[in-house]
């Protein structure tokens, strides 16, 4: 990889929190005002923040492929695999 | 006062002290949450995990824009991080309220003896190059243990990570320690999905603290060059040892 991986892995972590920190304080604002109720959107964010340490693997996966290192590949698939049995494995 | 503009106060003391001596805030998190909220260990746990993932996220980003976190490195141990994390979120469940605590309190007083022994801050001059490090197998099993140590008790696990990679696999510090903040977003993120789709997660708290740190670590970043983190080490020494009494009680 000659960086441009590394600087699409930064950016996706910056807009992830971004977001994530966004929607969380607006429903902190909600949560302190009482005006509605901020499930919603807390769990939006959430969601966002736990959803982007994920997104940054598969950015790297894809650079990985893209520079044919087959078994770097393999194992961001690997660690994409276990997170999502991390949340499916409650539900089974 | 509401009760939540305690909790973002709090969150920001944890960035701060995160951003000063490198810590996810896990360490400090789950006792508050626990001793002082009084939510159950699990819960507590839960959210914490929240904070460690807003932590690392931030601090991931700079190691990553300035070359000092190995990507391939970190995407090897990951894999070994997360399945521990998997493994302990899953076992967290059978494990009795004070077994937590107990953990939780020899932990804590193993952090701060090696915050006494260690250097003051990693020499930031290597960048990665992975091909050099040795012992993958150690590392993946360190890695592992490191994991667990996440899912059970809701930190980021660098302080067995970071000496494992630089002491077992001759890994540099500095990129260790980049290294280590990259991977504990995602292991933080194994650990938390269990918890979060139990429902082991109390957003209300978590919404504040996780606002206070993300805040804090970003105050603390602009500010670390002014402030002497020598004697605030000492000083978190000291919390973290009163904590751990305090844990420790409440575990045995």
């Amino acid at each position: 990889m000659n960086g441009a991986a590394e600087k699409w892995a930064q950016k996706v972590l910056e807009a992830g929190l971004f977001i994530s920190l966004l929607a969380i304080a607006i429903g902190f604002i909600l949560q302190v005002t009482g005006k509605a109720d901020p499930k919603i959107v807390l769990r939006t964010g959430f969601w966002t923040l736990l959803t982007t340490p994920g997104l940054r693997v598969f950015i790297l996966m894809l650079a990985f492929l893209r520079e044919r290192e087959k078994k770097f590949a393999w194992v961001s698939a690997g660690v994409l695999l276990v997170l999502a049995v991390s949340y499916f494995i409650e539900k089974l | 006062m509401p009760v939540e503009f305690g909790i973002f106060g709090f969150g920001i003391g944890v960035g701060l002290f995160g951003a000063y001596l490198g810590l996810g805030g896990g360490l400090l998190v789950v006792p508050f949450l626990a001793l002082v909220l009084g939510l159950p260990a699990k819960v507590a746990v839960g959210t914490s995990l929240l904070t460690v993932i807003t932590t690392s996220t931030g601090a991931a980003q700079e190691y990553l824009k300035s070359g000092r976190a190995d990507v391939r490195l970190g995407i090897v141990l990951e894999l070994f991080t997360t399945l521990g994390a998997l493994t302990g979120g899953i076992v967290a469940v059978f494990l009795a309220e004070k077994t937590v605590f107990l953990f939780f309190g020899l932990l804590l007083v193993v952090v701060a003896i090696q915050m006494l022994r260690s250097k003051e801050k990693p020499d930031f001059n290597h960048t990665a190059t992975t091909g050099a490090y040795r012992n993958w197998g150690w590392g993946a099993g360190v890695s592992s243990l490191a994991g667990v140590l996440s899912g059970v008790l809701g930190v980021g696990g660098g302080v067995i990570k970071i000496p494992a990679m630089n002491l077992i696999m001759k890994v540099p510090l500095s990129v260790a320690f980049a290294t280590s903040n990259l991977m504990i977003g995602v292991t933080a993120t194994a650990g938390a999905l269990v918890y979060f789709s139990r429902g082991d997660v109390d957003l209300k708290a978590a919404a504040p603290l996780v606002l206070g740190t993300a805040l804090g670590a970003l105050i603390g970043a602009k500010t670390v060059k002014k402030v002497p983190t020598r004697w605030l080490r000492y000083a978190f020494v000291a919390v973290l040892l009163v904590v751990a009494v305090e844990m420790l009680l409440k575990g045995t």
